[in-house]
């Protein structure tokens, strides 16, 4: 037998399939789920769990042995299909997650940590959380390891948050009084899964400027989050999803970088903001000040600036991304770059002084990131 | 009676509001005579306010950063002389909202959201709406003329061209738009 319900998971299913099975049998709300132990599994007794589910869609992501374990965090490195319906997409999604551990980035991640080759990881697959506000939450803050409870959160799925694709609101809650500081982020677009599949929509302005959870729903999560603690003995970085007035916990594992910079990803992102057009690409930085820069952009390079007018335009023929500091997703700079089916990324806060001249970067257009390098 | 610009005045800001364009496009921006306009640029390249680049298979002339300034001047005396400096301002905040509201039709339709004839429809509204703010600059500024007519000619032909929405090899009721806010904040000496 080698489709596992999540619930009976153990350690040789994975770390992150592991650590939900704890939380389910200590009675946190965790969404059903089974898991792939050996990816080439016989596809009618997939079909016959996913029978067994409810909602209409699952996610599917990968749960290395290594994987969530106090020393390295994959997050963002192993592959993640959300919004699969039908067995024969929820097959694709599953091949797809287990064949992403040997990939190269995954291989590369893994031989800087000094970790074993694995050959073949088990997945996870879940339903899917139709969140309506959801993030993470540390239970410990990650940047000084102050006994506090940091929370991050934005309109619709996790995605948004976790990928750094949107400035979230943060709440910090202080202990022993628990006293709540929140800080409203710009929370720019949302991405929901639709009747036609995942959607990334612009939210309405006055959506973007309140803060998305109440004051009650902080201290609830606060408290699962301690759970979450108590139970795996050690700080948390947890992924929450809030459906109506229902709280789930999608994931939770050790923190990986406490006192060091927030550490949910290694390949952090050098600059975020408002995804503009998708796609992703690389190529050197080219920081563009005025139209007498406008010689130096070479076939390849990444358009990087404060604005565009239509001078600009023909650059985007030239160019392999373009990131501006000012506009969002509606921005005329958007508009022209989708045209041209440019990655873009627009309102880029301090695109210029962040990034240098020269140095690779990859522009994610969907996630709305600029990462050092390439992937 | 509505403020004629001069042509050297003309030939420059044609220069930025196509950004990039060959001396016949900066000709038929404003309707200048092609020859006077190739003496304009080449007078205004020796002052160091417009330069000739080639862009992969493309050359075009576009502005310096001097010539941008020497704009801004031109523009700013311009409105100072006329008095149109609150007719302007009027109208840009006018524009504002129909901007968001026009990015917003242009995305959604980008996006493969937008239902063809609703798309049209709501960028007809938007045409009745910049008829009535053309209206208004152009009677002190005849340069301001034109955008409404460019603008219902580009959503015609995208009944059966959809390219004429967002489109940027044509003359699209996107390219329209963006030229029309540049003009705007170009002339009152603004930051997008």
């Amino acid at each position: 037998m080698t489709v596992v319900p999540l619930a009976d998971a153990g350690p040789t299913c994975g770390g992150k399939a592991h650590g939900l099975a704890v939380l389910m049998r200590a009675g946190l709300p965790v969404p059903d789920g089974f898991v792939v132990v050996d990816p080439a599994d016989d596809p009618a007794e997939i079909a016959a769990h996913l029978g067994r589910l409810r909602g209409p869609a699952v996610a599917v992501r990968s749960s290395g042995l290594a994987e969530d374990s106090a020393a390295a965090s994959f997050a963002g490195q192993l592959e993640t299909v959300l919004g699969a319906r039908s067995p024969a997409e929820v097959l694709t999604a599953i091949r797809r997650c287990a064949a992403s551990a040997g990939s190269d980035r995954v291989r590369g991640y893994r031989s800087r940590l000094g970790l074993d080759d694995e050959d073949a990881v088990s997945v996870i697959v879940q339903e899917l959380v139709a969140a309506d506000r959801a993030g993470v939450l540390f239970t410990r803050d990650p940047r000084t390891g102050a006994d506090a409870v940091v929370i991050n959160a934005s309109w619709g799925l996790g995605e948004s948050v976790v990928s750094g694709a949107v400035a979230p609101d943060e709440a910090v809650v202080t202990a022993p009084a628990d006293t709540v500081r929140v800080v409203v982020g710009a929370k720019q677009t949302r991405l929901d899964l639709t009747a036609d599949g995942l959607a990334r929509t612009p939210v309405p302005p006055t959506d973007r400027t309140r803060p998305c959870l109440t004051p009650d729903e902080v201290h609830r999560l606060v408290a699962l989050g301690r759970r979450c603690a108590e139970l795996a003995g050690r700080p948390q970085d947890v992924e929450w999803a809030i459906d109506g007035d229902r709280i789930w916990l999608l994931q939770s594992r050790p923190i990986t970088t406490l006192g060091g910079p927030v550490g949910r990803a290694l390949a952090s992102p050098l600059v975020t903001g408002a995804p503009g057009g998708s796609g992703r690409a690389t190529g050197p930085a080219r920081l563009v000040r005025s139209v007498d820069d406008f010689a130096r952009v070479q076939p390849g390079d990444v358009l990087v600036c404060r604005t565009t007018d239509p001078a600009w335009t023909p650059l985007f023929r030239l160019a392999a991304a373009v990131v501006t500091e000012s506009g969002g997703v509606l921005s005329h700079a958007a508009i022209v770059a989708r045209e041209f089916g440019l990655p873009a990324v627009v309102g880029a806060d301090q695109a210029m002084a962040k990034l240098t001249d020269g140095t690779p970067i990859t522009v994610d257009g969907f996630a709305g990131t600029i990462t050092e390098g390439s992937h | 009676m509505a403020h004629l610009s001069p042509v050297d005045l003309l030939v420059l800001h044609a220069v930025r509001l196509n950004g990039f364009a060959g001396t016949a496009a900066v000709a038929a921006r404003f309707d200048l005579d092609a020859d006077q306009t190739r003496e304009d640029l080449l007078d205004a390249e020796a002052y160091g306010r417009v330069s000739r680049s080639a862009f992969t298979d493309l050359g075009g002339w576009s502005l310096t950063q001097a010539g941008y300034r020497h704009n801004e001047a031109q523009l700013r005396d311009e409105l100072d002389h006329t008095g149109a400096r609150g007719t302007v301002t009027a109208a840009h905040e006018q524009f504002l909202p129909l901007n968001a509201r026009a990015s917003q039709v242009f995305t959604t339709w980008q996006l493969d959201a937008g239902d063809p004839a609703d798309t049209l429809h709501q960028l007809a509204r938007l045409a009745d709406r910049l008829h009535h703010l053309e209206r208004l600059v152009a009677a002190r500024l005849s340069r301001f003329a034109g955008y409404h007519a460019r603008f219902t000619a580009a959503l015609v032909q995208a009944v059966d061209d959809p390219a004429w929405i967002t489109g940027v090899e044509v003359d699209s009721c996107h390219k329209v738009w963006f030229e029309l806010h540049e003009d705007l904040i170009a002339t009152l000496g603004i930051s997008r």
